[in-house]
């Protein structure tokens, strides 16, 4: 930070010094030019204040019992009250705080997953790419097994034989996603491999750890950051599918998919209960993906300037 | 047509993978032993009916067994319902088909005019809701809309069955599959409309296109002859290749609906840990995966000359 206002502001319009910032800004503008982005970051960004503040701020305790308030309906139908105002469950627990606090497990769940997914993806897929040969040839093919079966498939097997946790459940939804991140990185890796400066940098004798640091790797982050993108959203769903067939966080926690589990046995009863943790899902997993789409445009135009 | 025979090679690996890894399921995740006659038996007992299973024999002539005894089709009992894998999987399979092919059906007459009509329309009113209706329907989650539409169509409007099949009339019958078939085709639908939309978007921008547009021919005919028929090419892998989503789908959508079909039966036997159904499923559904890709490579080889000849 430099001491002088006057000289930062204009390092930060030409100066050479301050690209970084210089990018955030073109980054925020080119979102807020795209109609979809914006509405993408608005919701994402009110979904992640409800993860990280949501748990002090929310007016009932998400597991506060109140049996004098079971099924009180949403507060704008007939017998519903402001103080419930998504109406309470068959413990009178109150459904808008639970939905609310509903947001921290799911996104902890969906990113840790990508992270992890990605990561032993991003690695498979860099060692299937650059070293090649055999290496390459049982990886795709661990690659292949994977994508003969449906994720959602081998994430109930291996939840079912785990057991339902946290843990199990982020190893498992990373599982089911490594192949997709191995597969896109190393077409990726086999096409920045081709190029003459990688060439000329083992001309020049680096080491493979430098050309895969140096070179390779911040070719394939923009193709990275995209994948991890969607995988989001598809991460969210299948919390929200295994947590729903109860295979996924325990049901004391409340996610979205455990409060629709208990909500799908209440159909009758309570509809309302049913209604917004879907909705909810919903525009998390659109949010992600209008995020991804907007991602890829602005990363292809990009590479193409 | 060695790229044919290289991915019938690699189909064999990844039904030979999906064998042994059903085999650990089976013989060392799960205890065939106490599965099948319970905790509370004596060591005597016990050691009599592995001698009898053949699991008293080295780990390496069990694998050997197993594997023959898949290629016949044999992947043993039921714990649950003491009657062979196959039989109980194949049974099921009828009811799914019954969803899916509807399904897969209407994914496919709604996507290819709807993708077309909005790359046509592109930005246009038109555009929009299509490319909303196709952005929802990709990320509600099938399990909620399965609700969802039991909520309004069953239990509000009292139009149509909560669930089950059933009814005695083909109308009656009907009734029971719209809302699965429509649950379990969204997905499906909503991805081909956005894919087929973009490729229609793709190809409009590309030389032979313009070119037959500045030949003179009508609007109609470049967009049937040299657009749609070149949009198809990876439509048609695609749609072949929604089997994994079916399968998902159908385990989803049979559960919130209670369908007796094989969705749900895997979803019970997991959740039941009826290990030889699972494991017996596992190696199905990479057989019609592999059986699949195969057949949808075979059509991409034909339908694209190019490939025929490289």
């Amino acid at each position: 930070m430099s001491t002088t206002p006057a000289l930062n502001e204009k390092s930060a319009s030409d100066g050479p010094a301050d690209t970084y910032r210089d990018s955030i800004r073109r980054v925020l503008r080119s979102i807020l030019r795209s109609g979809t982005a914006t509405i993408a970051c608005i919701i994402l960004l009110t979904i992640a204040f409800a993860a990280i503040f949501g748990p002090a701020l929310i007016p009932h305790p998400v597991n506060a019992l109140n049996l004098g308030a079971r099924f009180v309906p949403p507060s704008w139908s007939e017998g519903g009250t402001i103080t419930y105002l998504l109406g309470t469950d068959q413990q009178g627990r109150d459904a808008f705080s639970r939905l609310v606090v509903g947001a921290r497990m799911t996104l902890i769940v969906a990113l840790c997953a990508v992270l992890v997914g990605g990561s032993i993806g991003f690695l498979m897929g860099l060692i299937a790419g650059y070293v090649g040969g055999r290496t390459d040839a049982v990886i795709m093919r661990l690659v292949d097994l994977q994508l003969a079966f449906p994720s959602l498939f081998i994430g109930l097997v291996a939840m079912g034989l785990l057991g339902a946790g946290v843990v199990q459940l982020i190893l498992v939804i990373a599982i089911t996603q490594w192949a997709d991140y191995a597969r896109i990185v190393r077409g990726e890796v086999l096409k920045v491999r081709a190029t003459p400066y990688v060439d000329g940098a083992r001309a020049l004798g680096l080491s493979h750890f430098r050309i895969l640091r140096l070179y390779i790797t911040p070719n394939v982050m923009s193709s990275l950051v995209i994948v991890a993108t969607f995988s989001l959203a598809v991460a969210i769903y299948y919390e929200s599918a295994l947590s729903f067939f109860g295979l996924g966080v325990p049901p004391s926690i409340p996610t979205w998919g455990n409060m629709l589990s208990q909500a799908r046995d209440l159909m009758l009863r309570a509809p309302w209960l049913a209604v917004f943790p879907g909705v909810a899902i919903t525009l998390t997993v659109l949010s992600f993906n209008l995020l991804g789409d907007w991602l890829r445009d602005y990363l292809d135009v990009k590479l193409r300037n | 047509m060695s790229y044919i025979a290289q991915r019938l090679y690699h189909g064999f690996i990844v039904l030979f993978a999906a064998a042994s890894i059903s085999f650990v399921l089976m013989f060392i995740i799960g205890d065939p032993v106490l599965m099948r006659i319970g905790d509370d038996a004596t060591q005597e007992t016990i050691d009599r009916v592995r001698q009898q299973m053949g699991l008293d024999r080295p780990l390496i002539v069990q694998y050997g067994q197993f594997m023959w005894g898949v290629v016949q089709g044999d992947f043993g009992l039921s714990y649950r319902h003491q009657e062979p894998v196959l039989g109980l999987l194949i049974s099921r399979l009828g009811n799914s088909i019954i969803l899916a092919v509807p399904a897969l059906l209407l994914a496919i007459c709604v996507s290819i005019p709807v993708g077309v009509i909005s790359a046509m329309h592109r930005n246009r009113p038109i555009d929009f809701i299509a490319r909303t209706f196709a952005l929802v329907g990709q990320a509600a989650p099938n399990f909620w809309v399965g609700i969802m539409l039991i909520l309004l169509f069953a239990i509000h409007l009292r139009w149509l069955p909560a669930s089950g099949m059933g009814g005695e009339t083909l109308g009656e019958k009907l009734k029971y599959m719209i809302m699965p078939v429509f649950t379990l085709s969204l997905l499906t639908m909503a991805y081909l409309t956005r894919m087929m939309r973009g490729a229609v978007l793709e190809l409009m921008g590309q030389d032979f296109v313009r070119t037959a547009r500045a030949k003179g021919l009508s609007p109609r005919r470049v967009m049937y002859r040299h657009v749609v028929r070149n949009a198809m090419l990876p439509y048609v892998t695609i749609s072949g290749l929604q089997l994994g989503s079916l399968i998902s789908g159908s385990m989803v959508v049979e559960s919130v609906f209670s369908w007796p079909g094989f969705g749900r039966f895997l979803l019970d036997s997991i959740r039941l840990m009826d290990i030889p159904v699972v494991a017996g499923a596992l190696t199905l559904v990479a057989v019609m995966y592999v059986v699949l890709a195969f057949i949808v490579d075979v059509i991409y080889t034909l339908l694209d000359p190019r490939l025929r000849r490289s």
